[in-house]
């Protein structure tokens, strides 16, 4: 073998090692820093310090360039596509699969107030914040109403179903994101459950 | 052979501390570009911005208040107004990596931080709450509004938020 045809195949080789390594690495950190809760989340950990993953680092930066360790990011995962958005990962949008504004969901707690400081769910739209006023798309903890027994559903659809204590608009048929954010989470906070109604 | 392998484990190397690499550059330029949006940010280290429109994918219920630092020339004090509600500074070294943070509500007459370069031998004020940082980065205070009635109150208030030199 010529040295020339050595080095090229050498080359070749490093890079698809680099290739394969590089998509295990980017999976571990998938796993790593972005967690599947029981309760219907995908929560994003240990985001925007050191110890961040390089290719989370990448994903997030777009949509995120103030990444706060000090918060709870969480996202409602699609119930029928929980895989990965790998795109994400070559600065192509999102971490997380967008849902579908034909369909009603809800996020529901049983136990009423959460243990924080404060929270909020907003939606956004594949470009971001919807047009529109803030009160449509996105809801304080404050500003949720609860049941007498202090539980609370807020329901996420295109249209306010009926007897609807708290309602988050999307525009019908359209891809959406549903974020919670939690500051000052409490160690003995219990994560409302998202779902499909 | 010897070349072969030579050549594969070198450029596994290379690609693999390019993207590496790749991992600090792009958030930080990313971070710059998001502030680039607010000339007053971006006129000069120690000026607070704050904030009016959000980012795309930024928090409704929060003011932003942004400003770069740069403690060439010894520390700096931020200083925020009494604030009845939720607040938080946070700290990023120029790498968009979270290096410090302060957060609470209310606190009569206000709270002071002294941004103090780790390293620098030079003396900070006694009682000061010292925020050991960088010497380079990015302060951002945000302040919970509930409810867009109370925006405008918290815009007025959050603009008595201060740099100065310590």
């Amino acid at each position: 073998m010529t040295a020339s045809v050595s080095l090229v195949g050498g080359v070749l080789l490093g890079l698809g090692a680099a290739l394969v390594l590089g998509m295990a690495a980017g999976w571990r950190a998938l796993r790593r820093h972005v967690v599947h809760d029981a309760a219907g989340w995908r929560i994003a950990r240990d985001i925007g310090t050191t110890a961040t993953h390089p290719l989370v680092r990448i994903a997030l930066a777009p949509a995120y360039p103030l990444a706060n360790e000090h918060a709870l990011y969480l996202f409602a995962d699609d119930p029928h596509d929980r895989a990965p958005q790998w795109g994400a990962l070559r600065g192509g949008g999102p971490l997380f699969r967008h849902l579908d504004g034909s369909r009603h969901y809800r996020i529901v707690s049983d136990r009423g107030s959460l243990a924080a400081d404060w929270w909020s769910v907003t939606v956004y739209d594949t470009a971001g914040l919807m047009s529109g006023p803030a009160s449509f798309c996105s809801v304080l903890d404050t500003g949720v109403a609860p049941a007498a027994d202090g539980t609370f559903v807020i329901d996420i659809a295109a249209a306010c179903p009926p007897g609807s204590r708290n309602w988050l608009a999307v525009p019908l048929g359209a891809p959406f994101l549903i974020q919670m954010r939690i500051y000052g989470p409490a160690p003995g906070l219990v994560l409302p459950r998202f779902e499909e109604a | 052979m010897t070349a072969f392998l030579g050549a594969a484990l070198v450029t596994l190397a290379l690609t693999w501390a390019a993207g590496a690499l790749a991992g600090r550059v792009l958030p930080a330029r990313r971070l710059r570009k998001s502030l680039a949006r607010f000339p007053e940010v971006i006129a000069g280290p120690g000026r607070l911005a704050h904030v009016t429109d959000h980012t795309p994918f930024a928090a409704v219920e929060l003011l932003y208040s942004i400003a770069l630092f740069d403690l060439a020339a010894g520390p700096l004090c931020v200083s925020i107004p009494a604030y009845d509600d939720h607040w938080s500074l946070q700290v990023l070294s120029e790498d968009a990596d979270n290096v410090a943070w302060r957060s609470g509500r209310g606190g009569e007459g206000g709270r002071r931080f002294v941004l103090h370069s780790r390293g620098d031998a030079r003396a900070v004020p006694e009682g000061q709450d010292v925020v050991d940082v960088p010497a380079r980065g990015v302060v951002v205070l945000r302040w919970l509004v509930r409810g867009e009635t109370d925006r405008a109150r918290v815009d007025a208030l959050r603009r008595g938020a201060t740099i100065t030199r310590a």
